[in-house]
């Protein structure tokens, strides 16, 4: 061969050898692989157009034309020159009518660690039966004579190929001739589309319902540990890919198997689905534009472990805003494993986000953690917080008390009081001294109202003694007057809720009309008197 | 017992189309032309010399063409016609002499065919180019001259060599077969003892020697599926390899892509591993099961599901290998619950798994007749399959098995 064709041939294919090493670099960017590759063609082309077919020796590291090294792999080991000898290939030959999809598709099979390239790349180039790139590949169909098995396996088929032998020989010439003709396929292009559709999907959310249901009937054995890998892979490819209703259907599977085995399962996974990364990818499919996107993440973090707190904090930090509601409820829920970072997403978070945070608070935790969402700017996060301050009932009076003042919280705090688990009279103190302040004639109809409500639910001689005293001893002076009658009527409503037999006298001897309070007053004592008689009367009948 | 062992066809011939019969026709006639331009200069002209480099190329894209079409280059002498592939070729009147010279040339070296099963390299046709000097070498074998062999041509040598050549293919259609069986019940094996398993890439290998080879000679393929075997121990292994015939031709017959052929096989070869979990006592009992029995013979699609998915392989072809061997064992219609899923490689399995479970004697029942067994499986056990699929491989595959009946 003169210099120049060498030099063509030889060109031609390091352009290859180079294209095919980029995508090595980087081979699940299978977008890329026809621009990596448009630049290897022409020449490719050239030379076969030149020689009809150009024949190049696959060695491990490198490629060999007529003899000579024409590219040698930097990634050794790793490259494809490598991967192609390791699997079997030994030769390839390039012929006439090369295209770009037949080359693309070349790579797909032969660069290591691409979409196709788990499997054995002498499978993956007979898979894709390319016209124009032959390869010869070193015979696979027999096992390595260093396998155990291998003196048993080639005497098995010694025996059973006699027995096929005997089977092929008898087809008769009549049958044989059927060889000949080859009739058309039965099924259309269409048929094969809606019986084949060959979704990955579908058989990989069946798969992983399989182990599900192979660990659930306690049938995983010793390989219980390898299904769990299994069934993680299963999730890394399924969010590789993009595929959240499989992925979806495959964590919620998890989460609801039962069996003996379940819990070690679900540990290993979660383990796994909180490895940070996994978590940002988690994050970015619940923004994918599916249905199902809006169970993942709930999906997902349901199964994670208790310590997952910092890596769903770092998830969350990065996570657009829609989907930071359900990581930082997640994060909430293990803030034994981050109180730092979930308190400061309770003081600083997005609202939703602190919403969903407090939501999700441990009961345990809930009052020493609401304390910080008190500090936050939004008014709904800190009213959605103030109930939950009630659940200390040692801590409740302390904690709510100064939120009295807070004209935002008032009422909610009132509220908040009235219903925690503190003794009566400890919980009524703040109340009643807010009443008392002088500052009190300031407060809002709907303030005043939500005081004098928890006051009536708390009973207690506390709040008793109070209402009464308000009741009786309504304040003086005609710019006052308007005020004691409101702040009168509240506490019949008060007393009303109360419902005790003190209660009951005080209004009675309110309602009496000697005792000059306003008409208004006097009604609405009888009437409150009225209605807790009846109600007395109903209790004691049922009795 | 052997039946009159009729006279085999001269030259295997491969399936094929009108459209596939003219380009076979015009690319073997491309590629004998070739060889009388090349053996016109043999005698003039240095073997390593230029003038041979054009009608070389031709000939290597006639060869390269033909093993991309039929995935083989077979060119026999039969009588005093080429046949390229099984094909009779015809030539233009002006080359029938080069022809005839071309004929006594390889007759006088005792060639009778040349084949390639893979693309010969440039070397091995100038070495080819090399028979026809008018020195030739003293001995030839099918890898040409020994002292200077073809990497991957091979010579066809003497009068038998085309009845050779059918009787290589059918000894590759056995092995491979027998490749296939010997992997299942390896592998039950390997299972039952706890020892590795066997590497899944030459299960591979050998279904894509199944895929190729049914697509050669379909009929003959077939008919590995009539194999049976007496010995309890290698039924499993068997019954797989006969599934995997019985699902590549199905394959076939409904216009699978070569690929899914492939996916199919696999499946089939892998369906029946979980047996490798159930005691042998449970496995060869001829009468009823007791209920632990019973429930053990049950779990087996998922231990079959277990053995393949502890791998870890999370590639289409795999998960649809364990979800098959899981599902072929499903009714599509239970008596009760709702209705399983069941994916396209699971509907075939359990047509073609039923088939050969039916017309195999097993130890609690004899075998059933093709005839017999079709009749069970459109009617009594028609729960079981897709009605569509199980029509066509009743009218279609068991019909062509019937064929391949000794007697026909």
């Amino acid at each position: 061969m003169a210099d120049a064709d060498a030099a063509l041939v030889h060109g031609a294919l390091a352009g290859l050898g180079r294209a095919l090493a980029r995508l090595s670099a980087d081979p699940r960017a299978a977008g890329q692989h026809a621009s990596s590759l448009e630049p290897a063609l022409p020449g490719l082309r050239d030379a076969v157009e030149k020689y009809g077919t150009v024949t190049v020796a696959v060695e491990p590291g490198a490629l060999r034309f007529e003899g000579v090294r024409v590219y040698a792999d930097e990634l050794g080991a790793a490259g494809f020159c490598s991967r192609l000898y390791r699997d079997g290939i030994r030769a390839l030959t390039f012929g006439r009518g090369l295209m770009l999809p037949e080359l693309t598709a070349f790579a797909l099979a032969a660069v290591p660690g691409g979409p196709e390239g788990d499997g054995d790349a002498v499978g993956e180039l007979w898979k894709a039966d390319l016209g124009s790139i032959q390869y010869t590949a070193a015979r696979g169909d027999r096992l390595d004579q260093g396998h155990p098995a291998a003196a048993a396996f080639a005497q098995e088929v010694q025996r059973l190929a006699a027995r096929a032998r005997e089977a092929v020989e008898y087809v008769d010439a009549d049958a044989a001739l059927l060889d000949r003709t080859q009739p058309p396929p039965l099924w259309s292009e269409e048929q094969h589309r809606k019986s084949d559709p060959q979704s990955w999907s579908e058989v990989a959310r069946r798969a992983a319902l399989t182990i599900q249901r192979i660990v659930e009937e306690d049938l995983a054995g010793w390989d219980l540990e390898a299904l769990e890998e299994s069934f993680a892979r299963l999730v890394d490819e399924m969010a590789r890919r993009t595929e959240v209703p499989a992925l979806v259907a495959a964590l919620e599977g998890a989460a609801r198997m039962g069996g003996a085995h379940a819990p070690a399962f679900r540990a290993f996974v979660g383990r796994r689905l909180a490895d940070p990364e996994r978590l940002v990818r988690a994050a970015e499919l619940a923004t994918a534009p599916v249905k199902a996107a809006a169970q993942l993440l709930p999906a997902w973090t349901a199964l994670l472990p208790v310590d997952a707190g910092p890596a769903l904090i770092a998830a969350l930090r990065a996570a657009r805003e829609d989907v930071a509601p359900a990581l930082a409820a997640a994060a909430a829920q293990r803030c034994d494993s981050c109180p730092d970072d979930v308190a400061e997403v309770l003081r600083e978070g997005s609202a939703a986000a602190a919403q969903a945070a407090l939501a999700a608070l441990p009961e345990a935790d809930r009052a020493r953690m609401a304390v910080e969402a008190i500090a936050h700017a939004d008014d709904e996060v800190r009213l959605q917080a103030v109930p939950l301050l009630a659940s200390d009932p040692a801590l409740a009076p302390e904690r709510l008390a100064p939120l009295l003042d807070d004209p935002a919280l008032r009422a909610r705090a009132a509220e908040a009081l009235s219903s925690c688990a503190a003794p009566p009279d400890e919980a009524a103190a703040p109340i009643v001294e807010r009443l008392s302040a002088s500052s009190s004639a300031k407060l809002g109809d709907e303030d005043l109202g939500a005081l004098y409500r928890a006051l009536g639910r708390l009973g207690g001689p506390a709040a008793h003694a109070f209402l009464s005293g308000r009741l009786a001893r309504p304040a003086k002076g005609f710019l006052k007057r308007r005020r004691s009658e409101q702040e009168q009527l509240l506490a019949v409503e008060a007393l009303a809720a109360d419902g005790s037999m003190s209660a009951l006298r005080l209004l009675e001897e309110t309602a009496d009309p000697k005792r000059g309070h306003a008409p208004a007053v006097v009604s609405a004592c009888l009437a409150a008197v009225e209605r807790l008689r009846a109600r007395r009367q109903v209790r004691e009948g049922r009795k | 017992m052997k039946g009159p062992r009729p006279p085999p066809p001269p030259v295997e011939v491969l399936p094929e189309t009108q459209a596939t019969r003219e380009q076979r026709q015009e690319l073997g006639e491309k590629a004998l032309v070739a060889l009388c331009s090349v053996l016109r200069n043999a005698r003039s002209y240095s073997w390593e010399h230029d003038v041979f480099a054009p009608p070389l190329d031709a000939l290597q894209q006639a060869v390269l063409e033909l093993l991309g079409t039929d995935g083989t280059f077979e060119l026999d002498l039969a009588g005093d016609a080429f046949h390229v592939n099984g094909q009779p070729i015809r030539v233009q009147p002006g080359a029938v002499p080069l022809a005839a010279a071309l004929r006594t040339e390889l007759r006088h070296r005792g060639v009778t065919g040349i084949r390639a099963s893979l693309a010969p390299p440039k070397t091995d046709l100038r070495l080819l180019l090399r028979l026809f000097r008018p020195a030739p070498p003293p001995r030839l074998d099918d890898r040409g001259d020994p002292a200077r062999p073809f990497k991957v041509l091979r010579l066809r040598l003497g009068p038998e060599a085309a009845q050779a050549g059918l009787t290589e293919r059918t000894e590759r259609l056995a092995e491979a077969y027998a490749a296939a069986a010997a992997f299942v019940n390896q592998t039950i094996q390997q299972l039952r003892m706890g020892a590795p398993a066997l590497p899944v890439r030459t299960a591979a290998r050998i279904v894509q020697d199944l895929v190729d080879l049914q697509r050669s000679m379909p009929m003959r393929f077939l008919a590995l599926a009539r194999v049976k075997v007496e010995e309890s121990d290698r039924y499993w292994g068997v019954h797989a390899a006969n599934v995997a015939v019985l699902a590549i031709t199905f394959g076939s017959r409904l216009g699978l892509s070569k690929k899914r052929r492939h996916d199919l096989g696999m499946a089939a070869l892998f369906h029946d591993v979980g047996m490798a979990a159930i005691p042998k006592t449970v496995l060869q009992k001829s009468g009823k099961l007791d209920e632990k029995g019973l429930r053990a013979v049950k779990a087996s699609p998922l231990l079959s599901a277990r053995a393949i998915l502890r791998e870890g392989e999370v590639s289409a072809a795999a998960l649809e290998r364990a979800q098959a061997a899981c599902e072929c064992h499903l009714d599509l219609v239970p008596r009760e619950g709702p209705l399983p899923e069941i994916g396209f490689s699971g509907r075939i399995l359990a047509i073609c798994e039923s088939f050969d479970a039916l017309t195999t004697t097993r130890p609690f029942r004899a075998a059933h007749g093709l005839r017999e067994a079709t009749r069970i499986m459109t009617s009594e056990q028609l729960f079981r399959f897709d009605p569509q699929l199980v029509d066509l491989f009743v009218g279609v595959v068991a019909r062509m098995l019937a064929a391949t009946a000794p007697g026909g």
